[in-house]
C-alpha cells in the first residue's frame, strides 16, 4: 500500500460509490477511529471500501463487520482472509454475527428516531481521540491461538463489545456496568451499549429527600448515557414506588424520544397521574 | 469427541458419507477433528445452520480457522450435552419483554459445565461461541463471567481479568465525577 491519498474527496472517495451505501452528510474519512459495516456480504463495494478505509484512515482502529447468520457460508476463510490481508496491521477487524435477539427486541416503537442505521452500511463518527491516548490495541481478534499458557493475559478486553454488552446487561443494575468505564480506555463507553437501560425501586426511601437523591441519581445516569452514548436504547425502564413531579417524568420522556429505539416502561403510583386537577397525558 | 482421523479413512468416510449423514465434522484450527450432530448444530449455532443450508459443509471436516481444538470439543460437547438435555420452558420462550426475565438462566448442567472451565478455556468458549453464532452458549459463558464481576470493585475486576489500568489518575478521578451516581452506595 504505497499509495498516498489526498485526506480531502480525492476520486477515491467512496462517493463515487452506490449512494445508498453509505449514509452520512460530510465525513472525513481520515479521521474515523472505529467504523461498523452492516449486513456485510462481502460484495466488492464493501471490500473495495475497506481497502480504501485501510489506505487513508490513518487512526482506524477498528472495522466492524456484522453479517447476518444466513450469509456466514459467503464469508468463506477466503474472504476474511482478504479483508484481514489488506487492513493495516494496527487495524482490529472483528466480524460479529447480526444478533437476530435484537430485531426481536424493538417491538414498540415509540418514536421515529433510529439511532441504528438499517440500510447496507453505516459509518460511525467518533470524536478524535486525545493526543495522549494509549497505545494502540493490534490483536486481531480473529487469532485464537494467543499463547494459552500466559498467565495474566487479559482475555476480556479483546471481547467484541456486543458480547461485553451481553456480560453487562447481566450485572445487578446499571451502575454496576457504568463503574466499568473506569477500568480501563477500553472500557470507558462499553456500559452505554448495553440495550436496556432499567432503575427499578421496590422500596421507597425514608424521607422525601432521599427519594430526591434517587431520582437524581436517575437523571444523572440518563444524561450521562446521552453524554457518552454512540448507540441508543432498546429498552428504557422505571419504575419507583413514589410519587414524581411531572417535570421529571418529561424529562425522562424527552430522553426516551431521542434515544430509544423500542420499548418504554414508566411504572408510577397511580396516584401520581390521578390527584386533583392534574390529568395525563398532558394533551388529552 | 475427538475423531483424529488418518487421510485414509477420511477419504473412506467421504465416499459413504454425503447426503444422509445426521453428523457433521468441524475442523479446528490446529487440524483435529471433532463430529457433532447435524441437528443439533443447527438448532444451536446459526452460522453452522447457515453453512448446513448453503450446503458449504465440508465432509473431510468444515474448516473454523479461528476456533482452537480445546474450545472446539467444548462447543462439541455442549452441543452433545445440549441434544442430551431435556429443553425447559424457558428455552423455548424467545421473545423478550419487560414481562419476561430479561435473560434465561443457565440451567443446572450448563452452569457445571462452564464452572469446570479454566479462565482461559472460558474466554477461549465465548470467543468461539460468538463466531458461531451460538446465542444460547454465548448467554450462558456472558452469564459465567458476569458472576464473575458481581459485587467487586473495579480493582477487584482489574484482578480478576488481569486488566491494566490506562488511565492517569487525573482522567481517573474525572470519570468519577461523571460517573458518582454509579458510585453512590444505595
Amino acid at each position: 500500500m504505497t499509495q498516498q491519498e489526498e485526506p480531502s474527496c480525492s476520486t477515491h472517495c467512496p462517493c463515487c460509490l452506490q449512494e445508498s451505501l453509505i449514509i452520512t452528510d460530510s465525513i472525513f474519512l481520515d479521521s474515523l477511529e472505529e467504523v461498523e459495516i452492516y449486513f456485510f456480504r462481502g460484495s466488492t463495494e464493501l471490500l473495495e471500501l475497506i481497502a480504501l478505509l485501510s489506505n487513508i484512515a490513518v487512526i482506524l482502529e477498528k472495522i466492524i463487520i456484522r453479517y447476518e447468520p444466513s450469509s456466514a457460508f459467503l464469508l468463506s476463510k477466503e474472504v476474511r482472509e482478504e479483508v484481514d490481508s489488506m487492513c493495516h496491521p494496527n487495524i482490529k477487524v472483528e466480524f460479529t454475527v447480526l444478533s437476530c435477539q435484537k430485531r426481536v427486541i424493538t417491538i414498540k416503537k415509540i418514536a421515529s428516531k433510529p439511532q441504528r442505521v438499517p440500510a447496507a452500511a453505516a459509518i460511525k463518527v467518533h470524536p478524535l481521540p486525545q493526543i495522549d491516548a494509549g497505545p494502540l490495541q493490534i490483536n486481531c481478534s480473529m487469532a485464537t491461538d494467543v499463547d494459552a499458557g500466559a498467565r495474566g493475559a487479559d482475555h476480556i478486553t479483546d471481547l467484541p463489545d456486543d458480547v461485553l454488552h451481553s456480560i453487562l446487561a447481566r450485572l445487578p443494575s446499571n451502575a454496576d456496568a457504568a463503574r466499568t468505564s473506569v477500568l480501563s480506555r477500553r472500557w470507558r463507553r462499553v456500559w452505554t451499549g448495553v440495550p436496556a437501560l432499567s432503575f427499578r425501586y421496590d422500596e421507597s426511601p425514608s424521607s422525601s429527600s432521599a427519594q430526591q437523591d434517587q431520582l437524581d441519581r436517575i437523571d444523572a445516569a440518563l444524561s450521562g448515557h446521552a453524554a457518552t452514548a454512540t448507540v441508543g436504547v432498546e429498552r428504557l425502564e422505571i419504575d419507583v414506588p413514589y410519587g414524581v413531579r411531572d417535570a421529571r417524568v418529561a424529562r425522562w420522556l424527552l430522553f426516551a424520544s431521542r434515544r430509544l429505539n423500542g420499548e418504554l416502561r414508566v411504572a408510577l403510583p397511580s396516584e401520581t397521574w390521578c390527584s386533583r386537577s392534574r390529568r395525563w397525558p398532558p394533551w388529552s | 469427541m475427538e475423531v483424529d482421523k488418518g487421510k485414509g479413512e477420511a477419504e473412506e468416510t467421504r465416499k459413504v458419507a454425503e447426503a444422509d449423514r445426521d453428523t457433521v465434522t468441524l475442523k479446528s484450527s490446529d487440524g483435529k477433528l471433532f463430529e457433532v450432530s447435524k441437528e443439533a448444530a443447527a438448532r444451536l449455532s446459526t452460522v453452522l445452520a447457515g453453512m448446513i443450508a448453503g450446503g458449504s459443509i465440508d465432509d473431510n471436516g468444515t474448516d473454523l480457522k479461528q476456533i482452537g481444538s480445546e474450545a472446539l470439543e467444548n462447543v462439541v460437547d455442549y452441543c452433545n450435552k445440549h441434544a442430551n438435555s431435556i429443553p425447559s420452558a424457558a428455552l423455548i420462550s424467545s421473545s423478550i419483554s419487560f414481562n419476561t426475565a430479561p435473560f434465561k438462566e443457565p440451567e443446572e448442567w450448563e452452569r457445571k459445565f462452564v464452572d469446570r472451565l479454566s479462565h482461559d478455556a472460558l474466554f477461549d468458549l465465548v470467543e468461539a461461541a460468538n463466531f458461531l453464532g451460538m446465542e444460547r452458549l454465548l448467554d450462558v459463558t456472558c452469564h459465567k463471567i458476569s458472576e464473575m464481576m458481581k459485587g467487586k470493585s473495579p480493582d477487584q475486576i482489574r484482578e480478576v481479568f488481569n486488566i491494566k489500568n490506562d488511565y492517569t489518575k487525573e482522567e481517573l478521578e474525572e470519570i468519577r465525577q461523571e460517573l458518582a451516581w454509579a458510585f453512590y452506595d444505595d
